[in-house]
């Protein structure tokens, strides 16, 4: 029967040599407390917290499911999961592509899409150009508003002649406006519309070339808790 | 004497291109495609020279589409058929005048990018997107927009100038196109950085206003960087190089050239450059 120390030696025999030599000299404790703490500890800890978050999420409670956001939320910001899914297209859960020509004739074009409440999106007006139709038409050389973008009726943003200007319609973005949606109801206009300085010309066409992109996150809701 | 240096400069032009000569070269315009600078490679590049008087022609810009009575975003003209449109109107049937390319397209082929007023009327208004990066050597106001120059007939004076876009105000110009960059700031300072030989060369079309008040054309046989061409246009004539006070950069590459019509050759038109790709504007050179 092989006593202790002989399966010692025969296992220290298979070890890599400055690992065996380490063992022989007692320092086999020392070694297992370094692994527990550089790789055991953090995959366990790691483990149960994937684990306890997903007991949590399936608690309904409203005090319980605040802490849970609120962690995740340190993780995500700690991490920077945000900043680098955002750097993929992972995230994005589709992108709609809109060329439209307005004229004060046809003031207003419409981009049918679907966006729930609280879903993050971001619209890239890549050029809102201004020029003449005709030979007779001279353009205005001020600088007016152009072009306004609803989101259903909400307002977006108003454009003039500008090119790559970016609008988010994040978090904060929803915290604010959510009060003019339903929380049901996925929102389905997204309108270009001249605005009333621009619908008094007499002449020439606004040109507009962008896109949508359209996210797969939802933020956290907050209206119906306050109400 | 113009007439004497001149014809045999065309005839040897004509010959190499393959194209039907004019009869007779006329006084208000000379062509010369004898000239050369070294690219930044070390290569000889040829390039075509027309030069216009001032005292004796005019120059107008136009919008293509509307010159040949269509809307924007209807037409795909490049300065050849854009030339052979205008060689059967009557307006140009039996006048000479010789077609250049013009500045450059936005989002549509026939849509003028940046400023561009024909006759008083702004078609197109001023481009103020920055640029990508400095490809000056000074800051200075021609670097501040990435299209950083328009040629400009001055409402003031009628005079034709290259103005930086910064300084551009309504009312500034009867007549205007913007274009960039400004390879020659005025009283002929380089506005090219050496750096910029690390870009792609590409066939280029150059309007240079020269101190005799005169206009030229620049246009490259070969394709080149803009910072040896600059430095060859901004050298004096006397040193080999163009005499250039001022110099815009045109629309290039295949979009590049100039068609020259003379009552003398009938309906047939001379061809420089390939003029192949379409075009949103043009300048029209006419005698006075």
């Amino acid at each position: 029967m092989p006593t202790w120390s002989q399966i010692r030696d025969a296992i220290i025999s298979f070890l890599p040599r400055p690992l065996g030599d380490a063992i022989q000299k007692g320092l086999l404790p020392a070694l297992l407390l370094v692994f527990t703490a550089i790789a055991a500890v953090p995959l366990l800890i790691v483990l149960l917290a994937a684990l306890w978050l997903k007991v949590l999420s399936s608690i309904d409670v409203p005090g319980i499911t605040a802490l849970r956001n609120s962690y995740l939320q340190v993780v995500n910001e700690g991490f920077s999961i945000e900043q680098v899914a955002a750097r993929s297209n992972a995230r994005l859960d589709y992108l709609q592509l809109f060329e439209y020509e307005l004229k004060p004739k046809r003031t207003l074009k419409e981009l049918r899409l679907s966006l729930r409440p609280m879903q993050k999106a971001a619209i890239t007006m890549q050029s809102i150009s201004f020029v003449a139709d005709d030979p007779s038409c001279t353009l205005p050389e001020n600088d007016i508003d152009l072009v306004s973008v609803s989101l259903g009726d909400q307002v977006l943003k108003t454009f003039r002649s500008e090119s790559n200007v970016h609008v988010m319609i994040g978090e904060n973005w929803w915290r604010e406006h959510q009060k003019n949606f339903d929380d049901d109801d996925a929102v389905q206009r997204l309108t270009f519309k001249l605005t009333d300085q621009a619908r008094q010309l007499k002449c020439g066409q606004v040109r507009i070339e962008g896109n949508v992109e359209v996210f797969k996150d939802l933020f956290t809701s907050t209206v119906g808790r306050n109400q | 004497m113009m007439k004497a240096c001149v014809q045999p400069v065309l005839l040897a032009a004509m010959l190499a291109f393959g194209t039907q000569r004019p009869t007779m070269p006329l006084a208000w315009w000379s062509l010369d495609d004898t000239r050369t600078f070294v690219s930044a490679a070390g290569t000889p590049v040829r390039v075509t020279v027309l030069t216009v008087s001032s005292a004796n022609a005019r120059m107008r810009v136009v919008s293509i589409p509307f010159e040949v009575a269509k809307t924007p975003g209807s037409t795909e003209l490049s300065l050849r058929s854009f030339a052979q449109v205008l060689s059967t109107q009557p307006a140009y049937r039996s006048r000479e005048w010789i077609v250049v390319n013009g500045g450059f397209s936005s989002y549509q082929l026939d849509v003028p990018l940046g400023l561009l007023v024909v006759d008083g009327k702004v078609y197109s208004r001023v481009s103020t997107e920055r640029p990508r990066r400095q490809v000056s050597q000074q800051t200075s106001e021609y670097t501040q927009y990435r299209w950083s120059g328009i040629l400009c007939q001055m409402a003031t004076t009628k005079e034709w100038q290259i103005i930086p876009t910064g300084r551009y105000a309504p009312g500034t110009c009867t007549s205007a196109i913007q274009a960039g960059p400004v390879v020659v700031e005025p009283n002929a300072r380089v506005g090219i950085a050496p750096s910029e030989t690390r870009d792609m060369a590409f066939v280029r079309t150059v309007i240079c206003l020269g101190a005799d008040s005169s206009f030229k054309i620049a246009l490259t046989q070969q394709p080149t960087n803009l910072f040896p061409l600059a430095q060859w246009l901004s050298k004096p004539a006397a040193s080999g190089g163009l005499g250039c006070q001022s110099a815009l950069n045109l629309s290039g590459d295949n979009s590049s050239g100039i068609v020259i019509s003379t009552r003398r050759s009938g309906a047939r038109l001379s061809e420089f450059g390939d003029g192949s790709f379409p075009l949103a504007t043009a300048l029209v050179f006419e005698p006075k």
